[in-house]
């Protein structure tokens, strides 16, 4: 099997605030492969976000890696010194774009001098010694912005950033993340704040140039319905830890968490009019005082006597689908049929 | 938290009486608490009690008459009987120190209080009624007022009225209220914007409640924040004033005239200066601390969960 | 029997901007917004309308206009047949004891200097007539929060020690207290996980149940329209582009809009993947809409007939109505 892009193994990370420590992410273990796009989901507080700020290792200090290794193409991500980091990694083979692209725009400059300052720097560590010219830049630029869709981009690069719409600058903000450069590219809510329409032309335009340049992706969401259409496989996480993980038409088609199961039940789009959607009774437990054994249990309808006791290893329960659930390790498939 | 605070006073108070009106006394001994956290609210908080203390009882903490003189005695140092020796008419400085506290205590809270109510009353109703004819008035006379160097302003207002510890309020308040309108309409513009009022309006409250109510409370943060700081400009104004001459009457003691008494003896007896000035100092830095913390305690934002 | 509450009549809420002399002579001179241009519709008794359309649409705008925190520029607004545009202020206060808003920033609706006893209890405070006994008021707050599922001794605490499920709850909990017959419920789930969501959905369909409220449910999420919904409209910059039972319109998707709109909504699906419509360009500021039909600069079956004539609503049956050139005869 091919090397993967990817692969992290048994990734810890705690916050530490002051007295409390909240176990953000707990033994995190997955792969992924050149040209795939995996999804993450689960809702507030399952550490998506965390994940992918941890591989670009941009989180604040307060947050610790207790354990674990990120290996990309063969090289520890948390073992490079922050130089290394800056200077070969972010912004280069791993970009990230973020939910609200107008808080990654600076409103006081143009588009195009935020566009070439990030070319700069790009330019200035992949070809050292280079004699680019600042009009060599500015042309880059409205390539970039050319690519992603904009129509006349020579004269949109002169503008500002409240003179493009959300669309708009959150292409802005792929242009810069996808080229052919880019070997992984982290998604953070990229799409939720956007209107139903443009959230269309922005995952294929996403889809587009990732296949183009063979980029990866990590695509964090909390909406399943983008990532069946966009994910090859997903991953489906609560309070720190993986629940599930497979081919997406499996995960989505055939549940074998009680926790994944919940969630498409819940979704209004299976239910008909009338009738109540599923709730999950309880709360998301806080991060410093998790239940024994599986976090889930205390919500689970399912769950018996050793769901409190142990703590549920993630198994491959079935060719690349991998579960957390300790009666569906021990018994077999189960169809969970919440309501 | 604030939780724990609230049932504490549980004792004698109704269910009702819990749900609908926290007790001021309670919301303040919540707000001292926050306040003493941050660090240096607590500093300021104890040097502002002193002065207070100092203001109120002056008369059975002093240990001397401050306008007894003894001419014998001038320009003493430091000693048992007088702590801070004494000055050019043989008056106890540490007496007059204590008695200039409840000078400097009316003067900043008079002055800071009577500004900023008419400032930020003025201020709201300007900012609720944008771009009507009432906002241009005001906004038009903040400007007249603003538009006079200060230290201008209030020696001709002082001049005008002759120089007492009223007067010196009075001229005071008047140059600083439009600073507290500016804010106060700066903030009442985006408040109003708010979802919040947008809902008391959709409730149909009159317009006067929705000032009152929801406008004001969540305007007042950085005006309290400028009442802390404030309060130290008007003592370092009054001693100003009384240095000039158009402040306080001698021989009523007050720090600004214990400096204008005391710098022409500087070579002879520094202390005569040096206490005030100090003192002045002091007040400032402690109003500067505490006003801090109040602002960090009075931001929801910051309230734990 | 279906009753109307609420009729709107060509409904036109304009927004002005650059009056002074200054923007004469150096910007741009008079902007005018067409935020609701024309707006007709009806929502009937104890069902829910749904208003669904994409930013700039002016779904905000009409309900504000609705409640009148904005005022119209013409057209009427009738609730139970008086015209809410042109009440005094008594019938206006009236009016609002029996309509409210639930809000979509769901802690920006409360003010935080205020306890969540004290948010809840206003609106009864401020009731006609009843005596106002702290004891009584305190009783009702007690048992409004029991109803959406809230502890009572949530009534000492700030909205901000609340997350967002719970405060969209105490946001209901104000807006059900006196018993409202209308509710306008502004992206009700927005901000909310799957599993919070669909509480709320839940909260609210019993509430609908039990105290016969009438729901104006303004979501850009279809999934929750079609979910919830009796009747709906979509709107685009303003207008109503298309207009009738939920199940029909999803069903017929009349209008080149709502077929496109319906189409991009990101489905869970293990069957075949769905044909997403995709429209090119952006969405148009409604400062200057388009001549014509506003739709025309990104519709995928445009023709001569759309740049030159304005569509009306034409009815096509059943209380179905679109707006579209395409279904007019000739």
């Amino acid at each position: 099997m091919a090397e993967p892009l990817l692969e992290v193994s048994k990734l810890t990370l705690d916050y530490n605030l002051g007295n409390r420590k909240m176990r953000a992410l707990d033994r995190i273990s997955f792969r992924l492969d050149k040209g795939q796009v995996l999804g993450v989901a689960g809702e507030s507080g399952c550490g998506k976000s965390t994940l992918g700020l941890a591989i670009l290792r941009l989180l604040p200090r307060v947050a610790e890696i207790r354990r674990g290794e990120v290996l990309f193409n063969g090289t520890d991500l948390l073992k490079l010194s922050e130089e290394q980091m800056e200077r070969e990694i972010r912004g280069q083979k791993i970009t990230m774009i973020f939910q609200v692209p107008q808080n990654a725009l600076n409103p006081v400059f143009k588009i195009e001098t935020q566009m070439t300052d990030i070319l700069r720097v790009q330019d200035k560590y992949q070809n050292p010694g280079s004699r680019k010219r600042r009009k060599d830049f500015r042309q880059q630029a409205i390539e970039r912005l050319g690519s992603t869709g904009i129509a006349d981009p020579a004269a949109r690069v002169s503008n500002y950033p409240f003179e493009f719409s959300g669309g708009m600058k959150q292409r802005v903000m792929i242009g810069m993340a996808l080229s052919s450069g880019t070997s992984l590219l982290l998604a953070d809510e990229a799409t939720t704040a956007l209107d139903v329409t443009i959230e269309a032309q922005i995952n294929r335009l996403i889809t587009e140039l990732a296949d183009k340049y063979g980029t990866s992706i990590l695509y964090i969401t909390h909406n399943l319905g983008v990532l069946s259409e966009m994910a090859d496989r997903i991953m489906i996480m609560y309070a720190g830890r993986i629940f599930e993980m497979g081919q997406t038409q499996s995960v989505l088609g055939n549940p074998r968490h009680p926790y994944s199961a919940a969630l498409l039940e819940s979704l209004p789009s299976r239910q008909t009019k009338g009738k109540r959607l599923l709730a999950i009774p309880g709360f998301v437990p806080p991060l410093d005082r998790l239940p024994s054994g599986c976090s889930f249990h205390p919500r689970c309808p399912f769950a018996e006597e050793m769901c409190r006791q142990e703590v549920p290893p993630l198994i491959e329960v079935d060719k690349g689908h991998w579960s957390a659930c300790l009666l569906d390790q021990k018994r077999g498939r189960q169809k969970w049929k919440w309501i | 938290m604030k939780t724990e605070t609230i049932n504490q006073t549980e004792v004698g108070m109704s269910p009702a009486q819990l749900m609908l009106k926290r007790k001021w006394t309670d919301t303040l001994r919540v707000t001292l608490r926050a306040v003493v956290k941050v660090k240096g609210g607590l500093w300021g908080g104890i040097f502002i009690s002193i002065m207070l203390l100092c203001a109120i009882g002056a008369q059975w903490i002093s240990p001397s008459d401050p306008n007894a003189q003894d001419i014998m005695h001038r320009f003493a140092g430091p000693s048992f009987d007088h702590f801070f020796g004494t000055d050019y008419l043989g008056r106890d400085i540490f007496s007059r120190i204590i008695y200039g506290c409840r000078i400097a205590v009316m003067v900043a809270f008079g002055a800071v209080a009577l500004s900023s109510i008419v400032g930020v009353f003025l201020g709201v109703m300007s900012g609720y009624n944008e771009g009507k004819k009432i906002d241009y008035f005001i906004i038009w006379l903040f400007d007249i007022v603003r538009s006079f160097p200060q230290i201008i302003l209030a020696l001709a207002i002082v001049a005008v009225l002759g120089p007492s510890l009223f007067n010196v309020v009075i001229a005071l308040a008047f140059t600083a209220f439009p600073f507290y309108g500016r804010v106060a309409r700066a903030q009442t513009l985006s408040v109003k914007e708010a979802d919040y009022v947008k809902a008391a309006e959709a409730m149909g409250l009159t317009r006067l409640k929705i000032i009152l109510r929801h406008i004001t409370p969540n305007i007042m943060a950085p005006v309290i924040v400028c009442l802390g700081m404030d309060m130290a400009t008007m003592i370092v104004w009054e001693s100003g004033l009384s240095f000039l001459g158009l402040g306080v009457r001698p021989p009523t003691a007050s720090w600004g005239i214990m400096l204008r008494n005391g710098y022409k003896y500087i070579q002879t007896s520094p202390g005569m200066i040096l206490w005030p000035a100090l003192a002045i100092a002091m007040a400032m830095i402690a109003f500067s601390l505490f006003s801090e913390g109040l602002r960090v305690a009075l931001d929801p934002k910051e309230r734990e969960r | 029997m279906e009753v109307d509450l609420i009729q709107i009549k060509n409904l036109k809420t304009y927004f002005f901007q650059g009056k002074g002399l200054l923007s004469k002579w150096f910007g741009q001179g008079l902007k005018i917004v067409h935020a609701v241009d024309g707006v007709s519709l009806t929502i009937k008794k104890g069902r829910t309308f749904g208003l669904v359309g994409e930013s700039g649409c002016g779904k905000s705008t009409l309900g504000n206009t609705i409640f009148r925190l904005v005022e119209p520029l013409e057209g009427e607004v009738l609730f139970q047949g008086h015209d809410v545009v042109k009440m005094d202020q008594k019938e206006l206060r009236e009016f609002r004891q029996k309509s409210q808003i639930i809000f979509q920033d769901q802690f920006g609706c409360m003010n935080p200097r205020m306890t969540v006893g004290q948010i809840i209890a206003e609106p009864l405070m401020m009731r006609q007539g009843k005596q106002k006994n702290h004891q009584d008021i305190s009783q009702e707050v007690a048992e409004l929060l029991s109803a959406v599922n809230l502890d009572p001794d949530a009534a000492v605490k700030f909205p901000n020690e609340f997350s967002g499920g719970q405060a969209r709850r105490i946001g209901v909990a104000r807006a059900i207290a006196l018993n409202p017959m209308f509710i306008m419920a502004d992206e009700p789930t927005s901000g909310l996980d799957i599993s919070t969501a669909a509480t709320i959905l839940n909260l609210m369909q019993d509430l609908q149940e039990k105290m016969d409220i009438t729901y104006l449910w303004v979501s850009h999420n279809l999934n929750q329209v079609k979910y919830m919904s009796d009747d709906m409209a979509v709107m685009y910059l303003g207008k109503v582009v298309e207009m009738g039972q939920t199940k029909e319109v999803f069903d017929q998707m009349a209008h080149p809009y709502t077929r496109a709109l319906i189409s991009a909504v990101p489905q869970v699906s293990t069957g075949e993947q769905k044909q997403t419509i995709f429209l090119k360009g952006e969405i148009p500021s409604p400062i200057n809409p388009p001549s014509g039909c506003y739709f025309r600069t990104r519709c995928p079956q445009v023709f001569k007939r759309c740049e030159e004539e304005e569509p009306p609503l034409l009815d096509l049956g059943g209380g179905h109505f679109c707006a579209c050139h395409l279904h007019d005869g000739h």
